[in-house]
């Protein structure tokens, strides 16, 4: 959980200084800067908090791979486009690859599931907001390359899409935060009191 | 691509994928759902299982200890009073050949109390399991069975030189006598065997007998009636040993067997 609170943290903080690029300064090589950062932070603290989820025991040789991937589409992008350009590759993989380990979470918390590990679990509504988010905003973030050439209106129509998508995750993930932690269950198994044989055992060594 | 189809593309994707997410969440939802009552409704039926056990335990030991009291208060108690009377203040004034025949009949009542109490003892903790160990105990009991003519009665243990703690050999000692009890009672049987064998992790009892008996099926029946502790006393027995118990009829429907299979190390 500390993981996601440090990805909830720098990511505020960093969309803050998009927001503050664009709007104060206009200064959009500022703003893709901030935006690339915001990515990495976001694929490490996304992954990591998933991986941590997973029981698999091949979760961490599966995180290296990925992010060997992960960065070398970015490094390629970094390379081949300007810094001006943002380049949506590495952040639709990221997407993807997110989409699919969320659905393996899912097939394993199905396969594995403990009754100690109810619904109401803070990570698993979490999960459940970031798997919205990431499913809803994949076909934006296909289509962010071709719309950039389209009207204002369709432009305008992509953010409401977006922005709607981004507020239902992060209604979510506030509840998801706002739940409490799951009190230990205290054990409900019954004593078992066939130990009259031991007794008598014990008895007929100390006569006392 | 015009604008127009950018968009309707867009939404009909963002929709089509949405309404998937919402799907498999739904679907992980309820299926866990369905998981949790199953859990819950396996956790009610394990806690009755052992409530059911438990009562049975207490039960038998209330009974147990019933007896015990009557058994004390009906018999060694009448002994004793009556040693007693043998030897009331009147003694010393009686004369001398009346004075030695109280002495010799309450020593004789005094016997009694003490053979009385020992065989109260022994129905505790029978003297040759705790000296000598299961098998002796075992062949022990099989050969009084035998000695009554009713029934021809073997005992047979192939590994016997492993053995099992004191305590779980007592346990397999109380099932066995349990289940060749009932057979007594209930079977009108023409011989009962009972053999021994063991592997590295477990020790196995097998009781044979040719008369009516049960199996595995009306066993957990039997089990479940609130009537009975016999049956209810060896399935406790058998969990405290972290056992199974195994009643079953041979394929040519001539004889019953039960088995008793043990780990050899268990928690007790």
């Amino acid at each position: 959980m500390g993981v996601f609170l440090f990805y909830i943290t720098a990511h505020s903080i960093l969309s803050a200084l998009c927001y503050y690029f664009v709007y104060f300064q206009n200064s959009f090589t500022n703003y893709n800067s901030c935006l690339k950062v915001n990515l990495i932070v976001e694929f490490i603290c996304l992954f990591i908090f998933i991986c941590i989820e997973i029981q698999n025991r091949f979760r961490f040789y599966l995180l290296i791979f990925l992010f060997v991937v992960f960065f070398s589409i970015f490094t390629f992008e970094q390379v081949n486009y300007s810094m001006n350009e943002f380049k949506n590759g590495s952040t639709l993989f990221e997407f993807f690859a997110l989409i699919v380990l969320t659905i393996y979470y899912f097939y394993e918390r199905l396969s594995r599931f403990d009754i100690e590990k109810s619904i109401v679990n803070k990570t698993f509504i979490i999960i459940i907001g970031l798997f919205l988010y990431f499913t809803g905003n994949f076909f934006f973030m296909l289509l962010v390359e071709i719309s950039k050439s389209s009207t204002s209106e369709i432009k305008s129509n992509l953010t409401v899409i977006y922005c709607s998508i981004t507020i239902i995750k992060n209604i979510i993930i506030a509840i998801g935060l706002s739940l409490p932690e799951k009190p230990e269950n205290p054990d409900n198994f019954i004593p078992f009191a066939g130990e009259l044989e031991t007794n008598t055992i014990q008895n007929t060594h100390n006569p006392s | 691509m015009d604008p127009s189809g950018i968009s309707k593309l867009m939404l009909i994707g963002t929709m089509g994928m949405l309404t998937l997410a919402i799907g498999i969440i739904v679907f992980v939802i309820f299926h866990q759902r369905k998981v949790i009552r199953y859990q819950l409704k396996m956790k009610q039926l394990e806690s009755e299982k052992q409530q059911t056990l438990l009562d049975a335990s207490i039960r038998f030991q209330e009974e147990e200890r019933q007896r015990i009291a009557a058994d004390l208060h009906d018999d060694a108690g009448p002994l004793l009073a009556t040693a007693r009377l043998y030897l009331n203040e009147n003694l010393v004034n009686l004369e001398k050949a009346q004075q030695l025949q109280s002495i010799i009949s309450a020593k004789q009542i005094i016997d009694d109390a003490i053979s009385l109490i020992r065989n109260i003892s022994h129905s505790l903790m029978p003297p040759t399991l705790k000296n000598f160990g299961l098998e002796s105990a075992s062949s022990d009991l099989f050969q009084k069975i035998n000695g009554s003519g009713i029934i021809n009665a073997t005992a047979r243990f192939h590994d016997y030189r492993d053995r099992l703690k004191v305590e779980q050999e007592l346990l397999v000692f109380r099932i066995v006598q349990e289940l060749v009890n009932n057979v007594l009672k209930h079977s009108s049987a023409g011989f009962i065997h009972l053999t021994q064998n063991a592997n590295a992790e477990n020790m196995y009892f097998r009781i044979h007998h040719d008369g009516r008996g049960i199996a595995q099926a009306d066993f957990h029946r039997l089990n479940k009636a609130s009537q009975g502790l016999g049956l209810k006393n060896i399935a406790s027995r058998v969990a405290v040993l972290n056992g199974s118990i195994l009643f079953e009829i041979d394929p040519s429907q001539t004889y019953y067997k039960v088995t008793i299979e043990v780990p050899k190390l268990s928690v007790i």
